[in-house]
C-alpha cells in the first residue's frame, strides 16, 4: 500500500485533509516510519515551490517584537539535541518535517481539550510504554505555548490510586509536575522544560490526590524519552 | 555582511548569536514574509506569524540539518507551517489571495539543484491545469479542502480525487 501512504501523506503535507485524517494521520506518524519518510519525500519534492512568492518587506517594528522574544527565550546551543534525542529513543518514529496542520492529537479524550486552540507544530514528544512494549501514553509538549499534552493511547486503569507524572532532567531529581485525569487527556500549562537537557517523562502509582511526599513512592509503571522533533 | 552564507549565519544563530540572528532575519525576511502573505494576506496576521516563525527559528536553529536543504528552504517550511497553524485556527474568513504562479521565481541558489529544480517545473507542467491550481492553492495559498471545494464549487470528493491524481502523476514524474 505504498501508494495509499504516499497519497495520505502527500495530502498531509498540502494541508488538505480533514481534521479527523489529520489526527488519525499524526497518530500513525507516531509509531510508522514509512509514513514519515513520505512525509519527508513530499516535503522534498514540494519545499522549492515556496520560494516563489514575492519578497515583501515587513514593517521595521516587527524585528523589534521578534527580538523582544529571542531576549527572553534563548535555549540554544551548538548541539543536535534531535541526534542526541534519537540515540536515545527507541520508541518513537519522528516527523522528521513541518508537519503542522493543528495536530491535536489527543483522540481519547476531545470533550475535554476542546475549548482550547489547536496547538501548532509539536515540538517534542515521548512515548511512555512498561519497558519497550506499545506506547501506553504519548506525551507532547509544545515549548512555544508551554503546554504539555498527555494523552492515553492504552493506560490500565488503577483504581483508588492517581497516577502522577514526572520529568526527570538530565541527573536531577524527578520533578512532579501533575496528576493524570482518571479518563482522557490531560494538558499541563505552563510548564517551562529546559529542551537542552536529556528529558524522562515517568508516570508512577501514587495514593489517590499524588504523592504525599512529593517524591515518587509508588512504582514507576511507565516511562520514556522526551524527543525534540525538527521543524523541517 | 552580506557576503556570510546562510549556513554559516544559522550556525552562529544555534549557539546563541544574536547579531548573527539578525542578519539571519534581514537575509530572510522579505522572502518569509512573502510566504506568509500568500497563506494570510491581512498583514496583522501575517506579522504575528512571522513573529512565531521566527521564534521557532531562533529556538530550533541547532535543529537545522544542511542535508535536508537550504537554510532559506528551512525556514520557508517553518514559516509556512505556522502561517497555516495560524490560518487553520483563527479562519480569517474569505481573503484568499488566488495569485499566479512565477516559475520564474524559482529558484534557490543555495539549495536544491539545477536539475531538481527543471525537474519540479516540467512536472508541473505536465499535470491538468485543474490539478496544479490545486496542489499549488493548497500547498502555497494554505487553502484547506473546504476552502477549495467552496471557491471552485466542487463537492470536497471531487477535490480528493483530483488532488490525488495530481499528487499521484507528480510523484510519478519526479521520481520516474
Amino acid at each position: 500500500m505504498a501508494d495509499d501512504i504516499d497519497m495520505l501523506a502527500g495530502e498531509y503535507l498540502l494541508g488538505t485533509l480533514d481534521q479527523a485524517e489529520t489526527r488519525a494521520f499524526q497518530r500513525r506518524l507516531l509509531t510508522d516510519p514509512a509514513a514519515v519518510a513520505a512525509v519527508a519525500m513530499w516535503q522534498e519534492r514540494l519545499s522549492p515551490l515556496l520560494l516563489t512568492a514575492p519578497e515583501a518587506v515587513p514593517a521595521a517594528g516587527l524585528w523589534t517584537r521578534i527580538e523582544a522574544i529571542e531576549a527572553s527565550a534563548n535555549d540554544n546551543r551548538p548541539l543536535r539535541r534531535w541526534q542526541m534525542a534519537t540515540a536515545a529513543a527507541a520508541l518513537v518514529a519522528l516527523v522528521s518535517t513541518g508537519v503542522a496542520l493543528s495536530p491535536r492529537p489527543a483522540p481519547v479524550a476531545p470533550v475535554q481539550v476542546a475549548q482550547q486552540a489547536p496547538s501548532p507544530l509539536l515540538q517534542s514528544v515521548a512515548a511512555l510504554s512498561e519497558q519497550g512494549s506499545t506506547p501506553a501514553l504519548i506525551v507532547t509538549y509544545d515549548p512555544t505555548k508551554r503546554v504539555m499534552r498527555v494523552m492515553p493511547v492504552n493506560v490500565a486503569p488503577r483504581p483508588g490510586h492517581s497516577l502522577e507524572l514526572w520529568v526527570i532532567a538530565g541527573k536531577a531529581a524527578p520533578k512532579s509536575i501533575g496528576l493524570m485525569r482518571e479518563n482522557g487527556a490531560t494538558a499541563l500549562e505552563k510548564m517551562a522544560l529546559d529542551m537542552r537537557q536529556d528529558m524522562t517523562i515517568a508516570v508512577t502509582v501514587e495514593p489517590k490526590g499524588g504523592s504525599p511526599t512529593g517524591l515518587a513512592t509508588g512504582p514507576v509503571i511507565y516511562s520514556g524519552p522526551m524527543v525534540s522533533l525538527p521543524t523541517s | 555582511m552580506s557576503t556570510e552564507d546562510l549556513p554559516d549565519l544559522l550556525l552562529a544563530v544555534a549557539q546563541g548569536d544574536r547579531a548573527a540572528f539578525a542578519r539571519f532575519y534581514q537575509r530572510t525576511s522579505a522572502k518569509l514574509f512573502g510566504i506568509v502573505l500568500r497563506i494570510l494576506p491581512e498583514r496583522s496576521f501575517a506579522e504575528d506569524a512571522m513573529q512565531e516563525a521566527y521564534a521557532k527559528i531562533w529556538r530550533n536553529a541547532a535543529g537545522y540539518d544542511a542535508q535536508r536543504g537550504s537554510p532559506i528552504t528551512w525556514a520557508a517550511t517553518i514559516a509556512r507551517n505556522v502561517a497555516i497553524d495560524l490560518r487553520r485556527r483563527e479562519r480569517p474568513a474569505g481573503r484568499t489571495r488566488v495569485e499566479d504562479f512565477d516559475f520564474n521565481a524559482l529558484s534557490d541558489p543555495s539549495g536544491a539543484s539545477a536539475e531538481q529544480l527543471a525537474a519540479l517545473r516540467i512536472c508541473l507542467d505536465r499535470l491538468d491545469p485543474e490539478q496544479r491550481a490545486l496542489i499549488l492553492a493548497a500547498y502555497l495559498n494554505g487553502e484547506s479542502r473546504e476552502e477549495l471545494s467552496e471557491r471552485l464549487g466542487h463537492p470536497t470528493g471531487t477535490i480528493k480525487s483530483w488532488l490525488h491524481r495530481g499528487l499521484a502523476r507528480l510523484k510519478g514524474c519526479l521520481d520516474g
